[in-house]
């Protein structure tokens, strides 16, 4: 090779009658820092002629003889998929002999021996002089991977230089090494029978010219033949890449175990995952309701005490005392509002740990798990990534659908994404579990997740028995990240990514359903009372809510206040607690500015619509709250994914299953009871 | 077995991850992780980020910082 490559300023070549040395490998494996270990400063770079391709070329001195240097672009294989792969796979393979390098240094990457094998392999196969630079070798170390260099030259077929031009080590023996192989102008080792047979069989460009080994024709889909012989080819290059790690790396026998791997064969095993992962979320949920209750109650008293009492005053002050913009600020919005604001600590702190668990990448092993799960009752695997997300939000989990490939599966999940316990009733859960079941607040939210699995598993199998039973699941592989030490940047990021969410809600929408139920609160229901003069019992709000109430009879909750709360939580499921604080701010006014009061209120009401059932009624009104539809945002979504009519069928079937499961477990429990 | 083979074979069988098939298979994992780009370089496998096309924050696998996330491989057949 004379020309082409020589066509840089004198200084950064060694002139046109100068061997030529070109650096091949694949990308990251340190190729253009050896090049600069080797040439210096002294570099020019330009397009090769008649291509787009940039090719650095510089001098390199070898004790006498200077050499030209070529850091072609990296190449995983001389299967060329990209213009600068095809300047590599032409350079060597080419058939004039003229064009090719006198040398060619082949980067291998010793912490990635085998990724690197294969570009070695295919080299192997040519009559291409060359010379294997290991490199990486201290990431390799700290790895505990080591390799017999000896014996890999004897597997390559070409010598083998530990190399590394960070710390610029191993260049002389480099030096030697080439300067030895230049002088003898031909490959070291002639290339191996097995190698040789590959070649024999292939068409390749010694035997045809142009076309390589054929591979591309796995993408381009011309030529069968062309295709299985690339196919085979690259068996063949796959087995000896195996008996080459395996006969010159410390971990020579199987399947060897790191951390991660031995980490991950218990939190991913089939019966031992799942209990791990519901032990997990049964900390978080204990810590969260545990550590943030002081702060939560401490925002409690701010907005039914001072918060109040400040604005009753200032409104006072300025004659507007008892009016009706008193009633909208301090019943409605500071009453509603505030009630969903004092769960901002809770929130806060669950949404810490849940992007611990993430950043850490243990969420990812408990999608393996959930993936599992999935495929074992049939649905396809992939669905596990709505549910998921789902359990964040329903809405974003809904069009997380758009990633299974059949309408079919995409129609399924979407109807069963709605039954994922979302963020938005886990206020409401929480602020029912620390009423009714105290120090086991946690345990009882905890036993609302579990509840939503069994609710999404189960009534998957159903539609699945009774719409699709013809579905077919695709098979697929989870590619796990590694797991890692959890950074406070991105915990933090995520946590408030998350925690903005949920203040967005309740200072949008929740701002506006307050406002709403205000207003119906003041409207008389008979006509005969004046605007926010009326009682709440009477109000638009209260009648419309007591017609409803009788329906909720057997599930013992039927009492109007918390009926009409349900039904405002159509909006979302925030809005159940806000309405709760204005109905009963505007019922009792004279207990509002008690700490806690709220809570006291609901048990109060529950006791009596369950004839002194509450934690039945409790439990039941919990398990509506999670099966009935969960927003208007995500029936919006929902309309957009499958259509009107599946989701109008949607909601339907989570109606009828929430009052059914509301019954059962308000009557099953009232006999335990 | 071959690790082409093996991975491919791994895909087809519903295995979950490369661990499982390295273990079932007794290979070394460093082996069948070559093999499994090899056959994503070549097309014959299809690797998509598990990442929801819509965000609201919600996604406890969407990941912020430029980390790796989750992610699936497919056979080619199967996305087309």
């Amino acid at each position: 090779m004379r020309a082409a490559c020589c066509a840089g300023p004198a200084n950064t070549s060694a002139g046109p009658d100068a061997a030529v040395v070109a650096i091949v490998g694949a990308p990251n494996t340190g190729k253009s820092t050896l090049f600069n270990s080797l040439t210096g400063a002294k570099v020019t770079m330009g397009n090769w002629p008649g291509t787009t391709v940039e090719v650095s070329h510089g001098r390199w001195q070898l004790g006498d003889q200077a050499v030209t240097v070529i850091d072609l672009p990296g190449a995983y294989s001389l299967d060329p998929q990209s213009p600068d792969e095809q300047l590599t796979h032409d350079l060597l393979l080419d058939p004039d002999p003229r064009e090719r390098p006198d040398l060619t240094i082949v980067l291998a990457d010793a912490s990635r021996l085998a990724h690197s094998l294969y570009l070695i392999s295919q080299i192997r196969e040519h009559r291409i002089n060359f010379v294997v630079a290991l490199t990486m070798g201290d990431i390799a170390a700290k790895r505990g991977i080591e390799i017999d260099v000896d014996a890999l030259a004897t597997a390559i077929g070409a010598p083998v230089v530990p190399t590394n031009p960070r710390h610029r080590t191993g260049l002389k023996d480099l030096a030697a090494t080439a300067s030895s192989s230049l002088t003898l102008g031909h490959p070291l080792f002639a290339p191996s029978a097995d190698a040789r047979r590959s070649l024999d069989s292939q068409p390749s460009a010694e035997n045809d010219g142009k076309k390589g080994d054929g591979h591309t024709s796995v993408k381009d889909g011309k030529g069968d033949a062309c295709c299985c012989v690339s196919e085979a080819n690259a068996e063949e290059r796959f087995a000896w890449i195996a008996r080459t790690v395996a006969a010159t790396t410390n971990a020579p026998q199987g399947y060897r175990q790191s951390f991660s791997d031995k980490v991950d064969r218990v939190v991913t095993a089939p019966v031992v995952g799942p209990l791990i992962f519901l032990g997990v979320m049964w900390v978080v949920f204990q810590i969260t309701t545990a550590v943030a209750a002081p702060l939560q109650d401490w925002l409690d008293q701010l907005f039914s005490g001072p918060l109040s009492d400040w604005t009753r005053d200032g409104l006072g002050a300025i004659g507007m005392g008892g009016t009706w913009l008193e009633g909208l600020l301090v019943d409605g919005l500071i009453a509603g509002v505030g009630a969903l604001l004092t769960f901002v600590p809770l929130m806060a702190l669950m949404f810490i740990l849940l992007a611990l668990l993430e950043d850490s990448g243990y969420l990812g092993r408990a999608a393996l798990v959930a993936d599992r799960m999935m495929r074992v009752l049939g649905l396809p695997g992939k669905a596990f990534l709505p549910f998921i997300v789902g359990f964040g939000c329903n809405v974003p989990g809904v069009a997380a659908t758009r990633i299974l490939p059949d309408a079919a599966q995409r129609i399924l999940t979407c109807l069963l994404v709605p039954f994922t316990a979302c963020t938005a009733r886990l206020t409401v859960f929480v602020m029912i579990g620390t009423t009714f079941f105290g120090a086991w607040a946690g345990t009882a939210v905890f036993v609302m997740y579990l509840i939503s699995i069994h609710l999404i598993i189960g009534m998957g199998w159903l539609l699945r028995k009774w719409l699709w039973p013809n579905l077919v699941e695709d098979p697929l592989v989870l590619d796990l990240p590694p797991y890692q030490i959890p950074t406070l940047r991105i915990t933090a990021s995520v946590a408030w990514l998350r925690l903005k969410g949920f203040l967005q809600t309740a200072s949008g929408i929740i701002v506006v359903t307050v406002c709403a139920v205000w207003l119906l609160q003041s409207i008389p229901a008979d006509g005969k009372s004046g605007f926010g003069a009326v009682e709440v019992g009477d109000s638009a709000y209260g009648v419309a809510a007591k017609a409803i109430t009788p329906v909720f009879e057997p599930t013992g909750f039927a009492s109007w206040e918390t009926t009409s709360a349900a039904i405002v939580g159509f909006v979302a499921k925030e809005a159940v607690i806000s309405s709760w604080a204005q109905t009963y701010a505007l019922a009792e006014p004279e207990s509002d500015t008690e700490p806690g009061s709220l809570g006291a209120r609901i048990l109060t009401d529950f006791t009596k619509s369950s004839g002194g059932h509450p934690i039945p009624a409790a439990l039941a009104f919990m398990v509506f709250l999670l099966a009935y539809t969960p927003c208007v945002a995500t029936l919006a979504a929902q309309v957009r994914e499958i259509g009107l009519k599946w989701t109008l069928f949607g909601v339907a079937l989570q109606l009828v299953t929430a009052w059914l499961l509301a019954v059962a477990f308000f009557q099953v429990g009232r006999l335990i009871a | 077995m071959n690790p082409l083979t093996i991975v491919l074979d791994g895909v087809r069988d519903g295995r979950h991850t490369l661990a499982e098939m390295a273990q079932a298979s007794n290979s070394p994992l460093s082996v069948l992780e070559a093999a499994r780009d090899h056959l994503l370089y070549t097309g014959q496998l299809v690797r998509s980020p598990l990442c929801p096309p819509t965000s609201c924050g919600g996604c406890p696998l969407s990941r912020t910082g430029c980390r790796p996330g989750l992610a699936t491989l497919q056979l080619a057949t199967q996305t087309s």
